[in-house]
């Protein structure tokens, strides 16, 4: 690696001054995993690195008015672990366990991998279709952004270059809806996804129609992407094996896979289908499950 | 005929667990000399270019930058593992007029530090004239085609400058473009064998390049002291073998080299070859006048260093009615990459390991090597063995299915007994394939577990994941004639009884430390912790042929109880006197010399040692070595395939499991049966995991591991794009040693650890086919090949 | 730049001078002097220099050694007690769960964190928990063998001479 100065501040408005002041020559530094790597391939060159690590209170998890507030620094292994995700937000603890491998999940955040903003993000597909924002704050103060409108282009966000995110805010979920990860390797783990989906679903009363749903693709364009067709597909439809699979079918239509080293075009296509299939089911599952009375 | 022994044949744990588990193990990358400087090697972007110009001058004035060499520093340090008259080396340290493959070393840097060092190559200004390249071996040889290597060099041959006598002097007659060695080999008569077969099969193979992956990277630190005696620490597998090639290369005498003792952290055949960045450790460190050390990055070791030949072989084979073959015609041609390398010897070695396995009177072998601007092809655990047995078992498959027979049953037809004697003239002293075979099908469960010839597979099961099981077989060499052709061991007696044995060989994980103490421990009576192994080193331990080729248990290990052998008829004629019997009479055990019978007449080692020394002076050190190829000290031909060239051969079958999803097309591998004819298992537990390391090997070439490229650049250069099997691919194993005794070994001991990795591939093919009825002629067997394949069967149904 | 920095490597204090942009993996090997932790591919994808860092496995590789100020790290060379070696270090050696030894280390390690952490792993949980550690010579049959010796509180027995 190229040397750098290094900065450990104490406190977001230390930070965020030292990114006014630097400018487009700070990187920011959370779990290190993207960073370093970047740094060795000398991707990136940057004059200093800012290291958030220092400021108390970027990794707490809390669920409080009727929402899930996750520290941008959450390891993803913390994320894993944590009881209160996997009871409210499997979808997220499904993309957590399959990340990299314990070693790396052991440094990586959730934050981090958002601000990667690789087309392959694990994070990235759960906490969209569950309808997430982001705080990013900066000199001029706070903003928050769902998710949706977050991604720009492959490594690209919307995050200014002095802005830092703070905090992924989950939404809690409404009673007869339910949301699943699902994520295609050719090595079940340590292995960057050739497809993966998240899926969200919302049933009426009675449990046998869509009221909503959202499905996000990630691996399949440049950006993780929400699949609208698909989506009309199943609102106001009844919960029966041809409307999933007729979502399933133009949920692969709308992806815009490309052959590279890991995989081609084509079988990227299929297997959009066949775990966006998948995928629903799991959350079709959950949502009935997950019914509280009215 | 297994015989009982003390120390041989149990599974002791390895003498160098220890260090290992505990960090303490020293590998080359561990070695650090005050005053070491950091070398950087600047490599070509371009993969065929000429060079104009080099200008290192802002390089040289970098502070903390201490030398700087480019192809001015090294014009006649030309280099290869062949290296013949027919063969010239093609190799340089570092490129003289042009660069020949991305990746081709331009120049070298020795500084205070890494950042320094890569500071420095950043400034040395290279003008390059870029050249037409080409990548593919067919469009390599026509007329038209790019010439990689222009001019051909005069060459020398490391079997002549020792003495040793060629079989044949004649070049070949016919100048391809780009041709980098052709072999040949004819015998019986092909073409009466296809008139008079009731079946014939034509088909073709392809395999990809893969890579060792080693776990500690390439590395060299080099150091020449004032006296001019030059230091290296090499992680490789042969220290005489490279201490030969460097000397010759920088024109010293071999002495003057030592080649010092580290663990070597995998080498799977991809640190055999003499490679670039050692030669420029070892100038670099004469021009800086300190330590050098040179650690390739873990891309370099993927880019710069061996891949395994991508190959495409045809074969047609003549069978009768009953599957017996009556004649074979293959034909193989190898993407050689930017320079020679063993491009010759995988050519030669195609019908090498075709030869042993099943017995075929009528042949006929065409094997070609083509240069491109590729990066370079090299031995791989197996060395040609994978690819061309995958093809031979996958054809054997089709053509068992063609006749309606289980293939096992074919094999079972087919292979060579003991005593049958090869082509070339070697022997099968001992030979268990049959042996191999049956066990594996009977341990497997093959009969209950495979369909039926011509049955429609998919309609067979429910669900979407389909089983099916494959057979294959292989065989391995133990040793070869290559420098330096012998290996030889000291056993070194201690007055306290224990003993000290000084071998040659290189311990990379293949347990031959452990294997070698437990010889000599069987052979003088003694328990496995009573003997402490020095190995690997130029100045203290004698020449070992190196291991890497496949000869550590039959040559060395031979070697190393002849040299304890040697110590203990030293100690019974000292021990004779005072015990008052004939030498004869005496036996050795529990670290006592006893006549045999009668434990009231005993003398513990340690008394016999210090009697002999305190009588005539001698501590009793016993010295034995071996030849590679007993009988003989012709070598073969490559182009030809005439001549001996093993005194024994490894066996394996193995019959795999497999789960087919046909929704997502990937091929689990469930479980590998695998039955090896190792002659006597020195260490089982050993052995069993060299055979666990082969199979998952095996299995992720059949499966996930695959160099790709585009237009000559490596592009999965990293362990997350190039994928090697996880403890989540691993599959059951069952199998084990068969009964057998190869008398050219000690204690009947000969190869095991390279030979397992050929057939897991067509055993894989063939189980996938068996499961879902679709044949993958080509490796990998990827998940997008597999559901291609189901949707193009699904339409033809 | 260099930034004065207290490591806490197996229990003892390292006052180092570091330059911010050196990996942890760099400076327990060059400066601390301790090399069992190695260095396979420099890109957090292989394991081999996995330490523990307040219990919790982490490829150094991927972490300065400025960030490490304050934490308590554990390299292989900590693991044994008093020239006692450590159930998994016992049981790797008995096992037969290593071969070159390159990624030995860093498998070890990363066995200590499972097991610590849920001394019940079922075999499948062992897998996973070690699959980013690659090893090309065992072919892992071993290693999971002598980790799961350890589980349920075992001290692995000493193999048996057959």
């Amino acid at each position: 690696m190229r040397p750098f100065d290094y900065l450990e501040p104490k406190r977001m408005d230390e930070a965020v001054a030292a990114l006014v002041e630097h400018g487009r020559e700070a990187a920011l530094l959370a779990g290190g995993t993207d960073l370093l790597v970047a740094l060795k391939a000398d991707v990136l060159r940057p004059k200093v690195v800012i290291n958030l690590k220092r400021i108390p209170g970027l990794a707490e998890m809390a669920a409080e008015n009727g929402e899930m507030r996750m520290g941008a620094l959450t390891t993803v292994r913390a994320i894993e672990k944590s009881a209160l995700i996997n009871e409210r937000f499997p979808a997220l603890a499904e993309a957590a366990c399959r990340l990299g491998s314990v070693q790396i999940r052991h440094l990586a955040t959730v934050g981090g991998n958002l601000c990667r903003a690789a087309p392959c993000s694990e994070t990235a597909p759960p906490l969209m279709v569950l309808g997430a924002k982001v705080r990013l704050v900066g000199p001029d103060g706070a903003r928050t952004l769902p998710l949706e409108n977050f991604f720009t282009g492959p490594g690209k966000t919307e995050v200014a270059s002095d802005e830092i995110m703070t905090e992924i805010r989950i939404p809690t979920p409404a009673p007869g809806s339910g949301a699943a990860y699902l994520r295609h390797s050719v090595r079940p783990l340590m292995d960057l996804a050739l497809v993966n989906v998240g899926v969200w679903v919302s049933l009426t009363a009675d449990g046998r129609s869509f009221a909503d749903a959202r499905i996000v693709l990630g691996s399949v364009a440049p950006t993780p992407i929400r699949a609208p067709r698909a989506e009309a597909a199943l609102r106001g439809q009844a919960v029966v094996e041809v409307t999933l699979e007729q979502a399933a079918v133009l949920a692969a239509e709308e992806s815009r896979p490309i052959t590279d080293v890991r995989g081609t075009d084509d079988y990227r296509r299929a297997m959009v289908r066949l775990f966006t299939r998948r995928a629903l089911d799991r959350a079709v599952a959950r949502a009935k499950g997950s019914g509280v009375p009215a | 005929m297994t015989q009982e022994f003390k120390v041989v044949g149990k599974s002791l744990p390895r003498v160098d667990a220890f260090a290992k588990v505990t960090g303490q193990a020293q590998f080359t990358v561990d070695v650090s000399l005050p005053g070491m400087l950091v070398g950087k090697i600047l490599r070509s972007p371009h993969p065929h270019a000429r060079i104009v110009s080099i200008d290192t001058s802002a390089a040289e004035s970098l502070p903390g930058v201490k030398a700087v060499i480019t192809g001015r520093d090294t014009t006649d340090m030309r280099f290869a593992f062949v290296d013949t008259p027919r063969y010239p080396a093609d190799q340089n340290a570092l490129a003289q007029d042009k660069v020949r493959y991305i990746g081709d070393e331009v120049a070298a840097v020795a500084a205070v530090d890494a950042e320094t060092a890569q500071a420095a190559l950043d400034l040395i200004r290279v003008e390059y004239e870029i050249l037409p390249a080409v990548f593919d071996p067919f469009e390599a040889m026509r007329p038209d085609a790019p010439k990689v290597h222009e001019t051909e060099h005069e060459g020398t041959s490391i079997w002549e400058q020792w003495g040793a006598q060629k079989t044949s002097t004649s070049r070949a007659n016919e100048k391809v473009n780009n041709v980098s060695g052709r072999t040949i080999i004819t015998y019986g008569d092909v073409d009466a064998a296809f008139a008079s077969a009731h079946h014939i099969r034509e088909d073709h193979f392809e395999t990809s390049a893969t890579a060792h992956c080693a776990l500690e990277p390439h590395a060299a630190v080099a150091h020449l002291d004032p006296s001019g005696k030059l230091h290296l620490w090499l992680s490789s597998m042969g220290i005489y073998y490279k201490r030969y090639v460097i000397a010759k290369v920088l024109k010293m005498p071999t002495s003057q080299i030592h080649v010092h003792k580290a663990y070597v952290g995998g080498a799977f055949g991809g640190k055999m070859d003499v490679y670039p960045y050692e030669i420029c450790a070892a100038v670099l460190s004469q021009k800086a006048g300190r330590p050098v050390k040179i650690e390739l990055t873990r891309q370099e070791v993927f880019t710069t260093t061996r891949l395994r030949f991508p190959t495409y072989i045809d074969i047609k084979t003549a069978v009768s009615a009953d599957g017996r073959i009556l004649g074979q015609h293959i034909r193989t041609v190898v993407n050689n990459g930017a320079y020679r390398g063993t491009g010759p010897v995988v050519i030669f070695l195609f019908h090498g390991w075709t030869a042993p396995v099943y017995r075929v009177d009528n042949m006929r072998y065409e094997g070609v090597s083509v240069w491109t601007n590729s990066p370079v092809g090299g031995p791989q655990r197996g060395h040609g063995a994978p690819q061309i047995r995958f093809a031979i078992d996958s054809q054997l498959d089709m053509i068992a299915e063609d006749l309606g027979l289980d293939p096992s049953e074919v094999m079972l037809k087919n292979v060579r007994q003991i005593g049958d004697v090869l082509p070339n003239g070697d022997v099968l002293k001992s030979c268990g394939l049959t042996d191999c075979i049956s066990q594996a099908v009977n341990v497997s469960g093959w009969k209950g577990k495979r369909g039926r010839p011509g049955s429609n597979r998919l309609a067979r099961a429910n669900g979407t994941k389909r089983r099916g099981v494959g057979i294959s077989t292989t065989t391995m060499i133990s040793g070869a004639p290559y420098y330096p052709f012998a290996s030889a061991g000291i056993v070194q007696l201690h007055d306290d009884g224990r003993a000290t044995l000084l071998t040659g060989v290189v311990e990379m994980g293949q347990g031959s430390e452990t294997t070698l103490a437990q010889v000599t421990a069987e052979v003088l009576g003694l328990r496995l912790e009573d003997i402490h192994v020095v190995s690997g080193d130029t100045e203290q331990t004698p020449v070992d042929m190196g291991s890497f080729l496949s000869g550590g248990a039959t040559v060395t290990g031979d070697a190393i109880r002849l040299a304890a052998v040697d110590a203990k008829r030293q100690l019974l004629e000292i021990a004779s006197e005072r015990l008052d019997a004939l030498v004869e009479e005496l036996e050795v055990g529990e670290g006592r010399v006893c006549v045999r019978g009668r434990p009231d007449r005993c003398m513990s080692i340690s008394e016999v040692v210090r009697l002999s020394i305190k009588e005539t002076g001698n501590p009793i050190i016993g010295h034995g070595f071996r030849k590679i190829l007993s009988g003989t000290d012709h070598y073969p031909s490559l182009a030809k395939g005439t001549g001996r060239w093993t005194d024994a051969y490894g066996f394996n079958a193995q019959v795999a499991e497999v789960e087919v999803d046909t929704e997502t097309g990937l091929v689990k591998l469930l479980r590998a049966t695998t039955f090896h004819d190792c002659g006597q298992p020195l260490n089982p537990q050993i052995v069993e995991g060299q055979v666990n390391g082969c199979v998952s090997t095996g299995q992720g070439q059949a499966l996930l591991e695959q160099i790709v490229y585009d237009k000559g650049r490596v592009v999965n250069s990293t362990f997350l794009d190039y994928r090697l099997p996880t403890t989540m691919d691993t599959p059951e194993t069952a199998g084990g040693s068969v009964e057998s005794f190869e008398p050219a070994g000690p204690f009947g001991a000969k190869e095991v650890g390279e030979g397992v990795v050929a057939q897991t591939l067509a055993a894989i093919a063939n189980a996938v086919y068996d499961a879902v009825g679709i044949r993958i002629t080509s490796l990998p067997i990827t998940p997008d090949k597999v559901l291609a394949a189901l949707a193009e069967k699904k339409q033809t149904a | 730049m260099k930034l004065l920095v207290s490591l806490n490597v197996n229990g003892q204090s390292y006052d180092l001078a570091l330059a911010p942009h050196r990996t942890l993996l760099d400076v327990l090997r060059e400066d601390v002097g301790l090399t069992g932790t190695k260095r396979g591919c420099d890109d957090g994808d292989c394991g081999a220099c996995t330490v523990l860092v307040d219990g919790a496995p982490i490829t150094s590789c991927m972490m300065l050694a400025v960030d490490a100020q304050g934490k308590a790290i554990t390299t292989i060379e900590g693991l044994a007690v008093n020239g006692k070696l450590h159930p998994l270090q016992r049981a790797f050696i008995d096992h037969g769960a290593l071969q070159c030894g390159f990624c030995t280390p860093g498998m070890i390690l990363t066995a200590k964190y499972l097991l610590d952490e849920n001394p019940h792993p079922t075999d499948e949980e062992i897998r996973e928990g070690l699959a980013g550690n690659l090893c090309r010579c065992t072919g892992y049959v071993q290693i999971l063998e002598a980790v799961e010796a350890c589980r349920d509180g075992k001290v692995a027995a000493p193999q048996e001479a057959q």
